[in-house]
């Protein structure tokens, strides 16, 4: 036994068994539509208190934060509601790919591109980090600015055919991220007074104060808006395609990753990169990566009709971003995005401070997280992969049995996003009822939330990077990094409207003929 | 909202009938804090948090800090049933928020029962790059006059306890050095402690307001010098640190007297809490004041334990908020000074 | 340039700083939309079909399960207003079991008794479990 307690032996597996628990709840709040990685974190981090150190929390929080990215691709993939904001692309293709039958394959392909994402993220942890984070301060809020408007792009990816609806789409969901409150001068914008409807006072001003709330939004938008789309249609089946079957479907092999090695590497690197940019949200990073995978494929008419492309794209980039997102929290102390900005929480119930001397003062810590971060990338895989056969039935379960429970698990997510707020639990409804709407004038909802996500923070990063260089809009144009991705803007703006053009004048000629 | 009324008349009622159970309202009960935050790496939540832990122990109940945020909090006080198993722990935004106007007279002190007071956190303060050419703030208004050439950006937030730094600060500096000086110090619209800092690494501010304990590892010897940063002026004292700089001791007042000004966080309870509840509140927080491991948990967060029974803590927190009425009222608003 | 600079420093003085990007985004929008009209007006005129064309439109699908659509509608409406007033697990064993009825309602055949045992049986394990996990162990605070 001394043998065993010298080398920490003990500590080891007692440590690996909370990474185990906290990759396996992690997985259970992906994977429930409402409820996110940040928000499995936040309800833990009072617990780890128990610990009379800091590692073991690690363990068991950053457990938590790989297993909620990772299982939101269940979801995404099985009933076409992203369980977390970050694994919206993943629907667009994962989705198609289960109606053909192939959920199982899907959420292989999703697993591993997971896996490779989380692994490629901690070597650049390991091994780039100060130098990095060095970079990470010089992009301001003019960089910052440009490259949510980068992310932007993929709204026109996306509605290729309709591209100008699309786009409206996504300028409406901008224009609903602004309602509320603007924090820089606590004043109110497009919020009705209060209203008195049957007696009772309908405080919207309230409310809205805080505008909507992302994941009520999302899943209203989601899985209530085919709620009504499949109640509409009498609830008749399940969600496969007619006539196919699990059975009969394609089978996951190692070689669906055969000429993807590239899309992996850049995927994840984008993730990376997105988690090391503090104040750029995680979805981003899938939005991005998923755009970059359509322009560089040699197939981009395939991605969203079912391609392990973008699935591949979207996975590999969202757990890019667990490892990049703690680079800049461990070597400048500022959060790379929600979840860690939760993490500082646990660093500093310990007394432990993250931030310039971090690496040098608590090098024992900095190695337990590097390693927690590996076994918790394991136990996902391995937990996922081999139970990921189970749940892909869930996509022969009848519409008519699954939405009850989808409706429950809604309420649930919603009313937890601020802790307990009714008014979250409304947004459900408001935005299942706007979603339907959409669909039915023609308006691609997807567009709409992601406008939605990156709309704040373009009206942030504007304002502070006009009011901070006296008002001048040309610096959008001077700093070397900004015009780099200014011509990434235009190349890709440029392709997209020329195969927009390129399939309409198809699509027309297909109709003509 | 009728049955909500009648529920808690029904409460009420209840109380009144039982006088005999004395001192076991929130036993075995769920009880939710909300705090004014939705950070939970802030003061805010640490503070709840430390607090929550000894209640359970010595109101031998089940609790839960929710992060809510300041509106929801407010919220939630308004509309909660008064049976003491919903309240707020939160510093003095509680009632700056309204004396700024960001936040209606509906939230007002007067519409929520004042509870005791839970512990206080001293470390409100504004830092600089640590190459700075001034020491403290103190130094800084001399710089400012010798230098009619420079100005200084302070990044505050507005409707905050920056707000009231920044203006507290700006009043006295048009005072002892003349208008002329005091407008040469500007603000930048910040934000939370990492956007701050940012725009200081960045170049688009001067002197940052935020957290003690979240400044202090960029102060430490080692750090980057793009990075570091020096305190230049706390608003109150900290036991453990004489060596930096405070408002009061630079010679900053209000009215002729030094500020001394600590967040102060109260328990706030729905209007019509009975009395009983809160009793048994300040029982409770009377045990814990007396725990040497409160206190310990508390001074390790740089933070105070010192708590106030609720009727002293009520005739605290109405002082306080005169005093910084008038300092509010007399005082430019920030939208005037850009 | 000039002119513009001086523009942005009048529309971003912080007494109307949250006025600025609500404008500019709506004005994009309606932009967007003017050019979804003319769009459309292009290709009426092209094909020679009328700009609105109300014969043969319907907002709904055809064979449009109006009972079940606004069954979901009015049963949704329903458990959000319950949920505050019956709290979690009362509302959602009530209403989940309703929309599990109404969902497996078939027009032909009727009720079943062995469907509405199933929904029974999934309301109520779907409830408690739900509370259970998420309130009893994971501490989440609930309707």
């Amino acid at each position: 036994m001394d043998f065993l307690t010298n080398f920490g032996l003990t500590d080891f597996i007692f440590n690996s068994g909370l990474a185990l628990i906290g990759v396996a709840v992690g997985i259970i709040f992906g994977a429930i539509p409402g409820m996110s990685a940040t928000m499995a974190v936040a309800v833990f981090l009072p617990m780890t208190y128990v610990f009379k150190e800091v590692t073991p929390a690690l363990y068991l929080l950053l457990g938590l934060y790989v297993g909620g990215i990772s299982g939101g691709l269940i979801p995404a993939i099985l009933i076409n509601v992203p369980g977390t904001p970050s694994s919206v692309c993943t629907g667009f293709d994962g989705y198609p790919m289960a109606r053909r039958g192939e959920s199982e394959r899907a959420l292989k392909i999703g697993v591993v591109a997971s896996f490779f994402g989380g692994i490629i993220s901690l070597l650049v942890l390991a091994f780039l980090t100060p130098p990095l984070a060095r970079m990470a301060i010089k992009f301001s809020a003019i960089e910052k600015f440009l490259i949510i408007l980068f992310a932007m792009t993929v709204i026109a990816a996306l509605s290729k055919g309709s591209m100008t609806k699309g786009v409206f789409a996504g300028f409406l969901g901008v224009l609903f991220s602004l309602i509320g409150e603007l924090s820089l001068n606590n004043k109110m914008r497009m919020v009705p007074d209060a209203v008195e409807i049957f007696n009772y006072k309908l405080n919207l001003a309230q409310d809205l104060r805080s505008g909507f709330q992302l994941l009520p939004l999302l899943i209203g938008l989601f899985a209530i808006t085919q709620m009504f789309q499949e109640a509409e249609k009498g609830m008749l089946s399940n969600n496969l395609n007619e006539g196919v079957t699990v059975e009969g479907a394609r089978k996951f092999s190692f070689k669906d990753f055969a000429g993807q090695f590239v899309n992996v590497v850049r995927s994840s690197l984008i993730g990376t990169f997105m988690g090391i940019l503090p104040g750029v949200g995680g979805s981003a990073a899938s939005l991005i990566a998923y755009s970059q995978a359509k322009s560089w494929s040699k197939d981009p008419d395939k991605l969203g009709t079912g391609a392990p492309e973008g699935l591949i794209a979207s996975e590999s980039s969202n757990n890019g971003l667990t490892g990049g997102a703690l680079v800049p929290l461990l070597s400048l102390g500022i959060p790379g995005d929600a979840t860690t900005a939760v993490l500082i929480g646990a660093f500093m119930l310990h007394k432990i401070e993250v931030g310039p001397l971090f690496i040098q003062k608590y090098g024992d810590t900095w190695n337990q997280i590097l390693i927690a971060l590996l076994i918790c990338n394991v136990i996902m895989f391995l937990i996922m992969f081999f139970s990921l056969k189970y749940m892909s039935n869930v996509v022969k379960i009848k519409s008519s049995r699954l939405y009850p429970l989808i409706m429950l698990m809604c309420v649930v997510g919603a009313y937890a996003t601020r802790s307990g707020i009714m008014f979250d639990v409304w947004c459900l409804l408001i935005f299942g009822l706007l979603g339907y709407v959409m669909n039915k004038l023609g308006l691609p909802t997807a567009p709409f939330l992601i406008g939605f996500i990156l709309g704040k923070d373009l009206e942030k990063y504007f304002i502070e990077a006009v009011r901070n260089n006296n008002y001048n809009l040309m610096v959008f144009f001077e700093r070397p990094i900004a015009i780099g991705i200014w011509v990434l803007i235009a190349l890709f703006l440029g392709y997209s409207i020329w195969d927009n053009f390129k399939g309409g004048s198809l699509e027309k000629a297909g109709i003509k003929g | 909202m009728n049955l909500k009324r009648l529920v808690s008349l029904v409460l009420v009622m209840v109380f009144c009938l039982t006088p005999f159970a004395e001192a076991a309202i929130y036993e075995n009960q769920r009880v939710r804090i909300v705090i004014g935050s939705t950070s939970v790496s802030g003061d805010s939540y640490m503070v709840a948090d430390i607090v929550n832990r000894y209640l359970q122990k010595y109101l031998n109940c089940q609790s839960k800090v929710d992060p809510v945020g300041a509106n929801e909090a407010f919220a939630t006080i308004q509309t909660a049933a008064p049976d003491g198993m919903t309240f707020m722990i939160f510093h003095d935004m509680t009632y700056l928020g309204v004396l700024f106007g960001s936040y209606s007279k509906e939230f007002d002190l007067e519409n929520m029962v004042i509870g005791p007071r839970v512990g206080q956190n001293p470390g409100s303060c504004f830092a600089a790059k640590r190459n700075a050419p001034y020491n403290d703030m103190k130094e800084m208004a001399e710089w400012l006059k010798n230098n009619p050439d420079k100005t200084v950006r302070l990044s505050v937030e507005m409707g905050s306890v920056s707000n009231l730094a920044f203006v507290i600060y700006y009043v006295w500096l048009k005072d002892a050095y003349g208008e002329e000086v005091a407008n040469r110090m500007r603000f930048v619209l910040g934000g939370s402690t990492d956007t701050k800092l940012q725009q200081l690494w960045d170049n688009n501010a001067d002197v940052i307001f935020g957290d003690y304990s979240s400044f202090l590892q960029y102060t430490a010897e080692g750090v980057d010098e793009q990075l570091a940063l020096k305190y230049v002026g706390l608003l109150d004292k900290i036991a453990s640190r004489p060596d930096l700089p405070v408002y009061g001791d630079m010679g900053i007042t209000i009215d002729g007297k030094p500020i001394y000004f600590s967040k102060d966080f109260l328990i706030y309870l729905p209007k019509g809490t009975p009395d009983n509840v809160v009793a048994e509140l300040d029982e409770a927080v009377a045990k814990m004041q007396a725990d040497p491991d409160f206190q310990a948990d508390m001074t390790k967060m740089t933070y105070a334990g010192n708590t106030l029974q609720s009727k002293e803590a009520r005739e605290f927190i109405y002082a306080k908020r005169d005093i910084l009425k008038k300092v509010i009222e007399s005082a430019p608003n920030l939208e005037d000074l850009e | 340039m000039q002119q513009v600079q001086e523009f942005l420093r009048q529309s971003l003085k912080i007494r109307n700083l949250h006025l600025f990007f609500p404008k500019v985004i709506g004005c994009i929008c309606a932009i967007l939309l003017v050019i979804i009209i003319i769009q459309r007006l292009i290709r009426c005129i092209r094909t020679g079909t009328p700009f609105i064309n109300l014969k043969g439109y319907h907002f709904f699908d055809e064979g449009c399960d109006k009972l079940k659509l606004f069954g979901s509608l009015a049963l949704t409406i329903g458990y959000l207003i319950a949920l505050p007033v019956l709290h979690f697990v009362n509302a959602s064993m009530i209403f989940i079991f309703l929309f599990g009825v109404l969902f497996d309602y078939n027009r032909e055949k009727g009720f079943s008794f062995m469907s509405v045992l199933i929904s029974a049986i999934i309301a109520v394990a779907g409830s408690w479990l739900t509370w259970y996990l998420f309130f009893q162990i994971f501490n989440i605070t609930l309707p």
